[in-house]
């Protein structure tokens, strides 16, 4: 049987800590695995500021899991993701063989961080 | 009688077929180019996209609106 490529983000909630949140990807690599799915790339965006509040919390830890396998993964993976209450929100989409290779991270949307200070160029002082 | 005068207009070029991309959720910088400030889909009359692309366009924002990237509906109008 022709193994299929899936994408699997994971939000999970933002208030958990690093410890917990380690915890957490290995646990939803390890559930991947145990379907007998080939995890092939596991993205971590970090923690981000969500667009609106999902069970009354402002960011999220997003992790994304680029896996291959059978046709009925998603959906016994989600039956287990969608009774993890650390989980505020996950999708999986069918993607193609190019999702394998790893890619640049998406935009974040912190803050830019200013930049150190530079000697301004010299010139006519205005006023 | 005067005479009308058309301004010839710039035609819009896609902005994914430019590039040789595809619309993503996951590049939510690109998305936003695409929502207006109400966080409603641009209409490809205005943006230019291609219908091909604009259908992939649509999937990928309201991917993106279900993981929380992009709001449904901005804050400011809430």
């Amino acid at each position: 049987m022709q193994e299929r490529v899936y994408e699997t983000t994971v939000v999970f909630d933002g208030v958990l800590s690093e410890d917990v949140l380690k915890k957490e990807v290995a646990g939803v690599k390890a559930l991947l695995e145990g379907e007998k799915a080939v995890v092939h790339r596991v993205d971590e965006w970090g923690r981000r500021e969500l667009a609106y509040r999902i069970r009354k919390r402002k960011s999220g830890y997003y992790v994304l899991f680029v896996h291959g396998g059978a046709g009925d993964i998603p959906q016994k993976a989600g039956r287990v993701l969608r009774l993890n209450k650390k989980v505020l929100r996950f999708l999986t989409i069918a993607a193609t063989s190019a999702a394998i290779a790893p890619k640049s991270q998406p935009v974040t949307v912190a803050p830019a961080a200013v930049p150190a200070a530079t000697p301004a160029p010299a010139g006519p002082e205005r006023t | 009688m005067g005479r009308q005068r058309f301004r010839s207009r710039r035609r819009k070029v896609c902005y994914f077929t430019q590039s040789k991309t595809e619309p993503d959720y996951k590049d939510v910088g690109v998305l936003r180019r695409f929502v207006n400030e109400r966080g409603k889909i641009v209409p490809r009359r205005l943006s230019g996209v291609s219908p091909a692309n604009q259908r992939k366009l649509a999937v990928a924002v309201k991917r993106a609106r279900f993981l929380a990237l992009l709001p449904f509906v901005a804050d400011n109008i809430k």
